[in-house]
């Protein structure tokens, strides 16, 4: 938004080679993106220093010069003030500031408050380490930053990411090798989602529906009117169903009732639902409560392609053949639009789905041919022609995407519980945020969540491998050392979590990972899931919700009392059918 | 001669389970326990997995009772089908490089019942064995079982049956895991020892 | 048989060959030669393939009838779904119909999973989980 685009600026290789200051914020990056780590630890191993900021003591923060452990949700507050030293101490560049952005004065006057002396008051880290901080990142030859869900995941998520393009835009880190502004990916294929055009106001190429020139390239090629209002998101799914308005929903290779926070809420809405087709290589938590349900084709069992965190699109091949009736996902959707009686759906194979891809956005993918990304480990978009090389490095020169050719550096504030109205209205549409529920005497802590480095996401996939399986078998929630004495609770107990949307039964693992009065869990169990306890605001721009932050209430149970608990969670769920489902099909039922 | 034994640079470790996964399956291809054999362990001072140092003087072999754990090759193996999982070495052990585990056997192993396929799962003490339910809370974790699963010392056996060595060290991602072996201390120590003369000698008034 | 495929887990795309022997996969080798991984791979990357041999797989389409799952073939299903998404478009309008497309799924497939619900139903809703 502040640069023109929604993807990594640079790649992760020139990270170790040429970045000479890393600065993480909000990544697990050790357990999550282990070979983007291997890349920071190089660099390391180079020479260059390491910038961390997380509450967590994450295994990078172990490894870095400066640890930045600011509470959860104080992005902005750290943020704010790292711009504050770099505006103070006249460590910006501001040639190019006043070639290549605009609003720098509204950017200095909002981070005037945020004095090194306010930021220790509010989130307890030293003046020393903020100015070091600060110093270290803004002297560097080229620095880089990754930030992942930890900078996202909140009401003012939006906020956050203007306030991290802002630290780049000032300090003149973009547009060059080894620095940027890096989003880390979570998953495989979410980069390639976007550009697909899987967003509810994008045409693939983030070309916008309410456009009409653009919309008009999508009918001529599709031969068919296209819709110009934008559509719903999927947080606004669920409301939209309670209304009444939206009858059907067609849910594939994702598991919404796992990931989707505050779940009771959206549970409740797909048993509103006329029609639920669920498509997927299992019977998720989602497909159980589907009308009908298609089985997919897994990785290794296709053709295509993916495009990772760096835009570098990569070819997939298969390997195996689906199990029994188990089809690709592009040929039940191209199978259905016809037995609708639609055209333009007669593929043959993912190679002409992705030339008319090519035809009809060519300024990005046109010169991504089969052929070409057959010879080489993947190209970065843009990449308009076959003469092109692909582009790893976006604004270079400090020419961005944005209509004005400028970055826009936005007013970002920020306050725990709010800021005041009077400071609002000194800036020109500022981006706000407050945290959406803070702890108070009855839910004493403060609950993040995220990811663990041997599972991933709902666990649909990796809990059915031996090893993964092994190394993390159970559910677990991080409790700071301070804290499970005061609560008298040890290492292997079991405590029930409880928010004001729900409450989960979890083995506790006492650690220092988590600052005191917070714990730390993930969304990988059924059995003990912890978007039955999250909030569902969101950030209004993005529609994120504030999954990194919530109010809960520990307290310690027995054993039986956590199995009854899981007891309980696998009839919410109703494991019972995929039991059902799988002797069915054993019995050996062919089509 | 010396013991040999993994290590990891806590400098490069990253915390991200790779090698405790490939341990897990290493073991199971040849038939042993399905179990991490190294613990990657977070602490304020740094990240590592942590396994058995194949100790010359090893108290895990002093106190078996029935010669399970033996000294070979220089390294401390275990044969997992003398052990009578009396669980004595992994109280002894100063890593807390021993756990003993067990799988079921098939004959008890129900559809649902074994912890991988269970539809729900039971709730598990810190240490992999578990009893019936609630029984076990009393107990320490070392000493909890269940009924019919007999339960061995697992631990770190250097990958003794593939020539190409511990598995862990080859998968490592970022390279933090060794094996140290013959003359690598002694090299090590000769390395430190200039260090520490040209330290003193550039530091003489 | 060695094929050269991306690691479906996180958004690095690592490059790996998967090894395979009588259309069954026997493990997983680092690509050597990939620009980010550099023959390394991660846990999920070595391990993350055993779920595609679980015995839980959907091999068949299922109707629910009376709450329980009923295998059935594709014509049956796709025709159930066609049928019930025109009379759900014809009653309530295009936007009565919501699509979650996929971060896990390939480049082609969210192509064509978009382009059925803007071209075929005529709306804008969808949307994936790229916000987690």
């Amino acid at each position: 938004m502040t640069l023109g685009g929604g993807a990594m600026t640079n790649t992760i290789p020139e990270i170790s080679q040429y970045s000479d200051v890393v600065f993480i914020i909000g990544s697990n990056t050790g357990e999550c993106h282990p070979l983007i780590a291997k890349h920071v630890i190089q660099a390391q191993s180079r020479g260059a220093k390491l910038i961390v900021a997380d509450p967590r003591m994450t295994d990078m923060a172990n490894k870095a010069d400066i640890w930045l452990r600011l509470p959860v949700g104080h992005n902005i507050t750290l943020l704010n003030g790292l711009m504050h030293v770099i505006i103070k101490e006249k460590l910006y560049k501001a040639e190019f500031i006043q070639e290549h952005a605009d609003g720098f004065d509204d950017l200095t006057r909002a981070v005037e408050d945020y004095t090194p002396a306010y930021v220790e008051d509010l989130t307890g880290i030293s003046q020393q380490d903020l100015i070091a901080a600060a110093r270290l990142y803004a002297g560097a030859g080229a620095a880089v930053i990754l930030y992942c869900m930890g900078v996202t995941q909140f009401t003012y998520g939006t906020g956050t990411v203007a306030s991290v393009s802002n630290l780049a835009v000032i300090t003149g880190n973009l547009g060059r090798p080894g620095t940027g502004v890096c989003p880390l990916r979570g998953q495989n294929n979410v980069q390639g989602a976007c550009d697909m055009g899987g967003l509810p106001n994008v045409f693939p190429g983030y070309l916008s529906v309410t456009d009409e020139k653009h919309r008009a390239r999508f009918e001529k090629a599709w031969n068919t009117q296209l819709p110009p209002k934008p559509g719903l998101r999927i947080p606004e799914v669920a409301d939209a169903v309670h209304q009444g308005k939206v009858k059907a929903l067609y849910v594939f290779g994702e598991n919404p009732v796992m990931s989707d926070p505050d779940n009771n809420h959206f549970i409740h809405a797909l048993q509103e639902l006329e029609l639920l087709v669920v498509q997927d290589i299992f019977l998720t938590e989602t497909a159980r409560l589907a009308h009908v349900v298609l089985p997919a084709a897994g990785w290794a069992e296709k053709e295509g392609s993916f495009s990772n965190t760096e835009r570098r699109v990569q070819r997939v091949r298969k390997a195996i053949e689906p199990p029994g009736n188990a089809k690709t996902d592009w040929w039940i959707f191209c199978a259905l639009a016809q037995k609708m009686g639609a055209k333009g759906f007669e593929y043959q194979n993912t190679q002409e789905i992705w030339d008319e891809l090519r035809q009809v956005v060519p300024e990005k993918w046109g010169g991504m041919t089969y052929a070409r990304l057959d010879q080489v480990r993947g190209l970065n978009w843009p990449c308009p022609n076959e003469e092109h090389a692909g582009t790893p490095i976006l604004y270079v020169g400090g020419k961005f995407t944005t209509p004005t050719g400028k970055a826009n550096l936005k007013a970002v504030l920020f306050h725990p519980t709010g800021v005041a109205e009077d400071k609002i209205k000194e800036f020109k549409n500022p981006i706000v945020g407050k945290i959406a529920e803070l702890p108070d005497r009855e839910y004493a802590f403060t609950l993040t969540t995220g990811r663990r480095g041997y599972h991933y996401h709902t666990g649909t996939m990796t809990r059915k491998s031996l090893p993964l399986n092994q190394v993390g078998p159970e559910q677990m929630v991080e409790v700071n050392p301070q804290d499970a004495a005061v609560l008298e609770i040890e290492d292997g107990d079991y405590v029930k979590l409880t928010t004001r949307r729900g409450n989960i039964a979890v083995k506790v693992w006492v650690t220092d990972r988590v600052p005191e009065k917070t714990v730390f869990t993930t969304f990988h169990f059924w059995e003990a899931n912890v978007n039955e306890l999250t909030v569902k605001d969101t950030d209004p721009l993005s529609v994120i919700p504030e999954y990194k932050v919530a109010a809960v209430k520990i307290e310690k149970i027995s054993l039986a009392e956590a199995k009854a608990l899981y007891l309980e969670k696998a009839q919410k769920y109703r494991v019972e059918l995929e039991q059902e489902v799988v002797a069915e099909m054993q019995k050996g039922w062919r089509v | 001669m010396a013991n040999r034994f993994v290590i990891a640079d806590p400098n490069k470790c990253i915390g991200c389970y790779t090698c405790m996964a490939t341990c897990v399956m290493q073991h199971q291809q040849v038939g042993l326990q399905a179990y991490p054999r190294l613990q990657v362990t977070h602490t304020l001072a740094g990240t590592m997995p942590i396994q058995c140092r194949h100790c010359e003087d090893a108290s895990c072999v002093a106190v078996c009772p029935v010669k399970a754990i033996t000294v070979k090759n220089q390294s401390v193996q275990v044969n997992e089908t003398v052990c009578i999982g009396c669980k004595m070495c992994a109280l002894a052990c100063p890593f807390g490089a021993i756990t003993p585990y067990g799988t079921l056997p098939p004959s008890l192993r129900e559809v649902g019942t074994f912890e991988q396929y269970a539809y729900v799962p039971e709730p598990r003490w810190p240490a992999p064995l578990y009893g019936q339910s609630g029984q076990t809370t009393e107990l320490h974790p070392l000493l909890a079982w269940r009924i019919g699963q007999k339960a061995v010392a697992v631990k770190c056996d250097l990958c003794q049956f593939d020539e190409a060595g511990p598995a862990c060290v080859r998968s490592c991602p970022t390279k933090a895991l060794r094996l140290v072996e013959g003359e690598d201390i002694e090299r090590l120590s000769k390395l430190k020892r200039s260090g520490a003369a040209i330290e003193t000698a550039s530091n003489v008034e | 048989m060695k094929v050269l495929t991306v690691c479906p887990y996180c958004g690095t795309g690592c490059g790996l060959n998967v090894l395979v022997e009588n259309n069954r996969i026997v493990g997983v080798e680092a690509d050597s030669s990939h620009p980010v991984s550099g023959g390394e791979l991660c846990i999920k990357g070595y391990f993350g393939y055993k779920h595609l041999e679980d015995s839980r797989r959907l091999t068949t389409p299922l109707i629910k009838k009376n709450g329980k799952f009923v295998p059935t073939s594709w014509d049956e299903a796709l025709g159930f779904i066609a049928q019930r998404l025109t009379d759900i478009k014809q009653q309530s309008g295009p936007d009565a119909f919501a699509l979650f497309a996929s971060a896990r799924a390939t480049n082609e497939e969210n192509y064509v999973a978009q382009k059925f619900a803007r071209a075929v139903i005529g709306t804008n809703n969808i949307d994936h989980c790229a916000r987690l």
